[in-house]
């Protein structure tokens, strides 16, 4: 695979002390990956559909989404992301405060890859961020560009 | 209208007409009475009368035989025939005979009187006329000279004429009397009868009217009942359909606030524990300065990183942690009040014994003993109700007694339609004012030596309400404690009209 193709991770988040605290432990979990952060629905749509650079136009690429959002909800996103063509491949972790069962049942229907309650325990957060670097580590190898 | 003040009216109105009815019989019976005794009086004037006209007829016929006597022995004398003595014995015979019928039918004391002086009057006569046919020459002889006017024969018939008019006239005047006394007894018959008549009249057409207005409020009472009825149903329908989009949106509320609320706590949380993370770096940096130069050392800076950073990161740490707790209750609360309840039959023995061991171990390490006794089935939402029996023996298993053994009992009856579970233990109690303390929410009662952030309870009393139940304590402190849970035996699903 490319080196330079390495997986962008598109953080979909609208409050910015999570987002933060997400970076953070993103970072001390040894994770390097480009991090890009859009805090409303809207234009990280448009990011991930209409930008150059963006994962519709080659860039793999590994979207966090959180479900509350001020203009739009996750779940749309999600919905939009798994019914695109191009996208529909890109591996969606699910972060939210929510641990509704139905929620969550609704986002694996929906095709999320992963759902990770946002918990107020940082431990078990940080750990959860470690575990998704692990997962970040795995699926850098096949590379969302050679379907 | 209350069913209180409808039997008061009807009662005042059953008793009206019941003494409108009796005031009617009691004058039928005044009139027929009236009609008895004004015949009995002029059937009785009647006979008098009858009887008058006869004493009337003999007395007119004694005076007739009166006369003729007179007649022949006033012939005889002229004119010794025996013609006049045949007339006059036949006159004699006839007065005697009528005299004889006047006396049975007299009975007026006067009268008697008068009929016995005219009796006299003519034995004396008779003693004159026998001798005047015995001696008939002599007779003859002496009636030449004979006065009329002083005669006693002629004074005698005189004296018993006078008599007789006497006696008519008074008999006449009996008639009269008679004859008033009837008319008397007739228009006293038509005064009373045609009074009890117009008064009977007048009882029937006021209890006619008495039914009729009783009838008629009646009639109208229906009506605004209905009318009430109609009204209470739409009124209650409205309420209840109120009161569920109320509910649904403090649910909704509930759920939203709740959930937001964990947004901020997980910064605070996550940045607390950045700090910390700081704190550790300058501890570290600060520990290994010390220890390389201890001039530099200065009390106080480690302090706060060594002991007040510390502290104070710890206490946000666990409120945040608590807060976190409190609204996840919240979130889970609310969570159960949006599930879809879906009723089934309940085996309630058999879930309740399910949940017993479940909890077996927990029990057995309270060292409690649980007893499950006959509960009746009850067709109701399984989650719900497994939530609230088991709620209610974890508590039991929780606030036991130090000083005895714990001992429950679950044990269920039933009455019209509701099943109740009751779960008695012999624990510590809860006072009687903390009896509604309990079963709200995040509030605890009696010595806080257990953990739980006062959810339990208040999950339950939330649950029973949503199954249409009710939960009830009763306990005194130290003393163990009920709680009966009342269920609907056939639980009706009621949603909210939206």
């Amino acid at each position: 695979m490319n080196s330079h193709q390495s997986v962008g991770i598109v953080m979909i988040e609208d409050d910015a002390g999570h987002a933060r605290l997400i970076e953070k432990n993103i970072r001390r979990a040894g994770i390097s990956n480009d991090i890009k952060h859009f805090l409303d629905g809207t234009s990280a749509l448009d990011y991930l559909f209409n930008d150059a650079g963006g994962p519709s136009h080659g860039g793999p690429a590994l979207v966090l989404l959180d479900l509350n959002l001020p203009d739009m909800s996750g779940t749309s996103i999600l919905e939009k992301i798994k019914q695109d063509e191009k996208l529909h491949r890109t591996p969606v972790v699910v972060l939210t405060t929510t641990d509704d069962k139905v929620e969550i049942q609704r986002c694996y229907d929906l095709g999320c890859n992963v759902y990770i309650t946002k918990p107020v325990n940082y431990e078990s957060f940080a750990d959860a961020i470690r575990q998704l670097g692990l997962f970040l580590s795995v699926i850098q190898v096949p590379s969302a560009e050679e379907q | 209208m209350p069913d209180k003040v409808r039997q008061r009216y009807e009662k005042i109105g059953r008793r009206r007409v019941l003494a409108l009815l009796g005031v009617g019989l009691a004058l039928l019976f005044i009139a027929i009475t009236a009609a008895i005794l004004t015949m009995g009086s002029i059937s009785r004037d009647t006979d008098a009368v009858e009887r008058t006209l006869q004493r009337q007829a003999s007395i007119d016929s004694l005076a007739t035989s009166n006369e003729q006597i007179s007649a022949g022995r006033r012939g005889f004398l002229l004119q010794p025939d025996p013609a006049f003595t045949r007339t006059v014995r036949q006159a004699s015979s006839d007065f005697e005979g009528e005299q004889k019928r006047l006396s049975d039918l007299l009975d007026s004391r006067a009268q008697k009187d008068r009929l016995e002086e005219i009796r006299n009057l003519n034995s004396d006569r008779t003693v004159i006329i026998d001798r005047m046919f015995a001696d008939p020459n002599r007779a003859f002889l002496d009636a030449r000279g004979l006065d009329f006017n002083v005669d006693n024969g002629v004074l005698i018939t005189q004296d018993i004429r006078e008599i007789a008019k006497e006696m008519s006239a008074f008999e006449e005047a009996e008639l009269a009397r008679r004859n008033r006394a009837q008319l008397q007894s007739l228009v006293q018959f038509y005064v009373v009868g045609g009074i009890a008549f117009l008064l009977l009249i007048a009882v029937l057409v006021s209890a006619v009217i008495v039914v009729l207005r009783y009838n008629r409020d009646l009639a109208k009472a229906q009506v605004s009942l209905r009318d009430a009825n109609l009204g209470l149903e739409e009124a209650v329908q409205s309420r209840t359909s109120e009161l569920m989009r109320a509910n649904e949106e403090i649910q909704r509320f509930a759920y939203i606030v709740s959930h937001d609320l964990r947004s901020p706590l997980v910064n605070v949380l996550g940045f607390t524990s950045e700090l910390d993370e700081a704190r550790k770096t300058i501890h570290s940096h600060l520990a290994a300065l010390y220890a390389e130069n201890p001039d530099l050392r200065d009390e106080e800076t480690w302090l706060a990183v060594d002991e007040d950073l510390p502290e104070a990161l710890g206490f946000i740490r666990t409120s945040t942690e608590k807060m976190d707790r409190l609204i996840n209750s919240i979130l889970e609360l609310s969570r159960q009040g949006r599930r879809k309840l879906q009723p089934e039959v309940l085996d309630m023995e058999e879930l309740t014994e399910n949940i017993v061991a479940s909890l077996h171990q927990r029990a057995e390490d309270a060292g409690s003993d649980i007893q499950v006794h006959s509960i009746p089935d009850v067709e109701s939402d399984r989650i719900a109700v497994e939530q609230i029996v088991q709620n209610l023996i974890e508590n039991a298993i929780k606030y036991l007694s130090p000083q005895r053994p714990g001992e429950i009992r679950v044990e269920g009856s039933s009455a019209v339609g509701t099943v109740r579970v009751d779960v008695i233990d012999n624990g510590r109690g809860i006072a009687p004012e903390d009896h509604e303390r309990i079963f709200e929410l995040f509030r605890r009662a009696g010595t806080q030596d257990q953990e739980g952030e006062g959810l339990g309870l208040a999950n339950v009393r939330a649950l029973a309400y949503r199954l249409g139940g009710t939960i009830e304590v009763e306990s005194e402190l130290d003393q163990g404690a009920r709680f009966r849970l009342s269920l609907p035996a056939k639980f009706v699903a009621q949603e909210a009209v939206t």
